[in-house]
């Protein structure tokens, strides 16, 4: 059995990279990555009651919010966040379809754009429900789905 | 981030959590079972509960079990709500569990989170309420105990403290053999809380079942609803309304919606799911 109790050194594997950090076992994800020792700000503290999906990262390639997650319980897994997504079709999709305004969610959306544009399958269907998980207060959801479905096409053909 | 020191266990068995339980209580802590960890995380951000520490089931094989031997279905508590839905070993289940909170939540939330949640809505209750072989099996500090379903469940599943759900059991045949409608209704979006969630199941011959949530402050299954909702001689519309009108307990006035409201909705899409279910 698995116990901890105070501050824990750990390794995560994030974008790739091993990095070492301390936590609290009660820190959510969220709270670890934008802290000082790592520094990933991309994913935004939103809501932080698992609504907005503006903190979004993928573990193990799947869609995750983070501030819904323990760090303790990722420790081993592989996790990606929005600055591990450089030069990823998404993002070149997102500006060709003006699919933001204040920009604050889109990271999020970036994040779930990008693990649906690499599951076998990414139907209309499919694609509505995951980007339902998202909220944009700006309302850009038509751009949003736009640039999603573009790189799935994409990818298809 | 919970808000205070917080001890985390992630037992490989059943006896290590029912253990750490035990250890944690005489040391004067405040112990919960968590697997999804999205009630709890969320209610601790606003201090609505009160807990310092954690047994994290998620890593203990039986409650991670799949399986449907012809016989028996059984699905693990730390099962996720995604995994409910891919397996699909229960249609009606994945119907109703599938339109849970959203996509990327529902593959945090578990099975036996949503049945345990304190929310009055836990969807995943609805199809288990309408299943006469639905059990419970429990880990308990007298090992593990399988109940019926109905034994252990009044508004909420009761549990003792130092138990928790271990898995699900069905009867294969029993819940492969009905024709089933699931429905939830929302005021405005497709993701929120229902004003109601209706699941609708009738075996080959049988009466039609049905359970509710979102009506009160519990999902509840009638007797009563479902005698006057399988008098086929009368219209779906007048079984509807006569449904609405003999419910358990009064219809709840809410931010979702009001009382009235509720009764309408539930009332039309009541009606329209009979319709469905009996052209089917």
């Amino acid at each position: 059995m698995r116990s901890l109790t105070g501050p824990q050194a750990m390794t995560l594997t994030i974008n790739g990279d091993a990095r070492q950090v301390v936590v609290y076992p009660g820190e959510t994800l969220l709270y670890t990555l934008r802290g000082d020792a790592l520094g990933l700000t991309g994913a935004k503290p939103g809501c932080e009651n698992g609504d907005c999906g503006a903190c979004t990262v993928l573990i193990e390639q799947m869609p995750v919010k983070s501030c819904m997650v323990l760090t303790v319980e990722v420790e081993g897994s592989d996790i990606t966040t929005v600055e591990g997504l450089q030069h990823a079709p998404i993002q070149q999709a997102f500006i060709d379809h003006g699919a933001f305004q204040c920009g604050y969610c889109t990271s999020g959306f970036l994040m779930v754009g990008h693990a649906l544009s690499q599951q076998p399958d990414h139907d209309q269907g499919r694609l509505v429900e995951w980007l339902r998980s998202n909220i944009c207060r700006c309302t850009s959801y038509q751009e949003i789905t736009d640039a999603v479905r573009a790189v799935c096409s994409e990818i298809e053909s | 981030m919970i808000p205070f020191d917080l001890f985390y266990y992630r037992p490989d068995t059943v006896d290590e959590a029912l253990q750490a339980y035990g250890d944690l209580v005489r040391q004067h802590r405040h112990p919960a079972f968590y697997a999804g960890g999205t009630e709890i995380l969320t209610r601790s951000r606003v201090q609505d509960v009160h807990i310092d520490a954690v047994i994290d089931l998620k890593a203990i094989p039986s409650l991670r079990i799949h399986r449907d031997d012809g016989q028996t279905l059984q699905l693990g508590a730390a099962l996720r709500l995604t995994e409910v839905a891919d397996l699909n070993l229960w249609p009606l289940l994945t119907a109703t569990a599938d339109r849970i909170a959203d996509y990327t939540a529902r593959r945090q939330i578990t099975l036996g989170g949503n049945l345990l949640s304190v929310l009055p809505y836990r969807e995943a209750v609805l199809p288990f309420l309408l299943m006469d072989s639905a059990k419970v099996e429990l880990a308990t500090q007298h090992g593990l105990q399988t109940r019926r379903f109905a034994d252990v469940w009044d508004t909420a599943l009761n549990l003792n403290p130092g138990e928790f759900l271990v898995s699900l059991r069905v009867d294969s045949q029993e819940a492969r053999n009905l024709t089933f409608r699931s429905h939830k209704m929302t005021r405005l979006d497709w993701i929120d809380y229902p004003l109601v969630t209706i699941a609708l199941a009738q075996p080959a011959s049988g009466r039609v079942r049905a359970a509710f949530s979102g009506w009160n402050s519990y999902p509840f299954h009638s007797s009563t609803v479902d005698q006057i909702l399988s008098d086929v001689s009368r219209s779906p519309q007048a079984r509807a309304a006569d449904a609405v009108s003999n419910m358990p307990m009064p219809a709840v006035s809410d931010i979702h919606g009001s009382a009235e409201y509720r009764q309408f909705v539930t009332q039309y899409t009541l009606s329209d799911m009979l319709t469905e279910l009996e052209e089917s």
